[in-house]
């Protein structure tokens, strides 16, 4: 029933990008602009592909009656921009932050996942500062990721995928670090102890999935009732 | 003595700002119409000023006030086009925005034309 919402967000995603691609190169480079400055943490994810798709119409028909969506929009992007995210519904909390819990517990799995695996056998203990400094490193990097990932979105081709490219190059070395002189971490923790790595793992499965149902919940909220706009 | 623009002469935005959304409830209880076709009888009223890129934000607040509702049809010129329609609450807003505008227009001329 929920992934109804995805698979709406997911068309309609597609084919804003398809579309834009055959947008002229001055109006898809103000539309790209605009949608940069609208940024996640302004607007929600629907409303910002329903600005998008609306603008993309404005281009093509402007193209079609020889003017272009610069000329109709003008000079000051940062105050349409502004007037934009001022008459949309905003930005919605329950979708930022169950996106935020759902990427990095999913990090978070992975890791605990391997670490459980390549421990000798019988123990599968580790350092609980070393989770922690990982989750707080991760929060820091998906927060980024996210403020970055409206800006790429319009992008084709492997640009698209940059944010990812930053988090990645970001968190690979903190987690490389972490492994590598465990012991290290391990003198430090003293005081915060050890954890097992599989319950963990357990726990941020169990964590990713809840985090995955209350995303699809949160696109039904700003999708139901307005599904015949994707 | 020159006057900056914008800074001693009247901004004629500031005043059309609130105004035009009633002008725009008014067009569209008309027909379901989009978002060219209302800049083009916005501009044939005499509003030469009025953009597309430019009213599509008063769009968003009307619909997102439910004063609005919208639909893609397609069009003669091949894209589809978002077509807008009153709601009933829009109607309620439009009807209280010709009152108010009637008031507010007698009592401007009053005090322009200096009668007492």
């Amino acid at each position: 029933m929920l992934l109804k919402y995805r698979k709406v967000m997911k068309k309609l995603k597609e084919s804003n990008r398809l579309r834009l691609h055959e947008v002229n190169g001055e109006d898809k480079k103000m539309i790209k602009n605009v949608m940069k400055s609208l940024g996640v943490f302004r607007i929600n994810s629907f409303d910002a592909q329903i600005i998008l798709k609306d603008l993309i119409g404005m281009a093509e028909e402007m193209e079609l009656r020889d003017s272009s969506l610069k000329e109709e929009i003008g000079e000051d992007l940062t105050g349409y921009v502004s007037e934009l995210v001022e008459n949309s519904r905003g930005s919605y909390f329950p979708e930022l932050s169950a996106d935020l819990i759902k990427n990095v517990s999913f990090i978070l799995f992975i890791v605990t996942a391997v670490f459980s695996t390549l421990s000798p056998a019988g123990n599968r203990e580790g350092p609980l500062l070393l989770i922690i400094l990982y989750t707080f490193a991760l929060t820091l990097g998906e927060l980024y990721r996210g403020k970055l990932a409206t800006a790429y979105y319009a992008e084709e081709g492997v640009r698209r995928r940059i944010p990812d490219m930053i988090l990645f190059g970001f968190l690979a070395p903190v987690v490389f670090w972490g492994y590598r002189y465990e012991h290290a971490v391990e003198q430090l923790s003293e005081n915060v102890g050890e954890v097992n790595y599989l319950i963990l793992a357990v726990l941020f499965g169990g964590l990713y999935f809840s985090s995955v149902i209350g995303h699809l919940w949160a696109l039904k909220q700003l999708i139901e009732g307005r599904e015949h706009l994707a | 003595m020159q006057y900056k623009v914008g800074v001693s002469m009247y901004d004629r935005r500031q005043l059309l700002k609130g105004t035009l959304e009633g002008c725009i409830l008014k067009i569209i209880e008309a027909e379901e119409t989009y978002g060219y076709e209302i800049v083009s009888r916005l501009r044939r009223f005499g509003f030469e000023d009025a953009k597309e890129g430019t009213i599509y934000p008063i769009l968003l607040r009307l619909e997102k006030k439910d004063l609005i509702s919208s639909s893609y049809k397609a069009s003669p010129l091949g894209p589809k086009r978002k077509y807008y329609r009153l709601t009933t609450g829009g109607g309620e807003v439009l009807l209280n925005f010709v009152e108010n505008w009637n008031q507010v227009k007698d009592t401007v001329d009053t005090i322009l034309k200096g009668d007492k």
